[in-house]
């Protein structure tokens, strides 16, 4: 039987390698990158406190599914948009880093 | 130590290793298809939970779409960024500390709580009786059918907004 702790570290752990990514890299795609590995590990925590929450009552809870489901959808449609992005800001800058991308500075 | 545990514990350790891959490998490529392992290892944990539905819709939409997605935008980006350049930015000594500090305070502030070692047990529901209820709960008024119409709009308005905005408004001017 696995300690809901286990799963709590290793979703903070996998948080936090993303949050990593998401800071230092360079590249606009490596950071979208980063940010998918910090929704992936939010999704980990949300099922982990379904499962607690579920056993504790006795029942099946649906809530902890839900906002997974919406989690899931909301990285989709965020990956959608920010390849865009990058794609049209590629074809006018011939660039991806994310340093950049300065059109709008005063 | 049990069998799930070991499981558990070797799956975790290929996910970390391939999410460390993710972010220190200089090669984008590389990169993106590490995160399709990172992404089958947080499926394989969505088993381990008892949320079947979730791994297979982890393996559908992240390992099937996004990852896909990712690696044709790196390919259409290809030979821009040289392998041999630096992929980091200055502040990345200072990122591993904050980082450090923040695990380290996570890992502190849950560890206060009473329910941080409880053991998860299998839940007793026979069959798809788990999908089931989810099925039920996002279409019933009274439960969560609001959230995931307005969900569905959002899918509608980025899938517009991404081909808008990824449209080469050149082809226009030729003609």
């Amino acid at each position: 039987m696995i300690p809901l702790s286990w799963y709590l570290i290793l979703a903070a752990v996998l948080f936090l390698i993303g949050l990593y990514g998401a800071i230092v890299r360079k590249n606009a795609i490596a950071i979208l990158l980063g940010v998918e590995l910090m929704l992936n590990a939010v999704n980990v925590n949300l099922l982990a406190f379904w499962h607690y929450h579920s056993q504790l009552n006795g029942s099946i809870e649906i809530k902890g599914m839900v906002f997974t489901a919406i989690v899931i959808l909301a990285a989709a449609a965020e990956a959608a948009v920010a390849l865009a992005i990058i794609i049209s800001v590629f074809r006018s800058n011939k660039s991806i880093v994310a340093a950049d991308m300065n059109t709008l500075k005063g | 130590m049990s069998v799930q545990q070991l499981i558990f514990l070797s799956l975790a350790i290929v996910t970390i290793f391939s999410a460390i891959m993710v972010v220190s490998l200089r090669n984008l490529l590389h990169s993106a298809l590490w995160l399709v392992l990172t992404l089958l290892g947080v499926a394989s944990l969505f088993a381990l939970l008892e949320a079947s539905f979730f791994a297979a819709v982890q393996i559908l939409v992240y390992i099937g779409a996004i990852a896909i997605l990712l690696i044709f935008a790196v390919m259409l980006t290809h030979n821009i960024m040289s392998v041999s350049d630096s992929q980091t930015n200055r502040g990345w000594g200072i990122a591993i500390v904050l980082v450090s500090i923040i695990l380290i305070a996570l890992i502190s502030q849950l560890s206060t709580w009473e329910g941080f070692n409880t053991a998860l047990i299998g839940l007793n529901s026979p069959g798809q009786e788990t999908v089931l209820l989810l099925g039920k709960g996002l279409v019933d008024p009274q439960g969560y059918a609001l959230p995931f119409e307005t969900a569905s709009v959002l899918l509608l308005a980025a899938l517009l907004g991404g081909v808008y905005i990824a449209f080469d408004k050149r082809i226009d001017k030729k003609t």
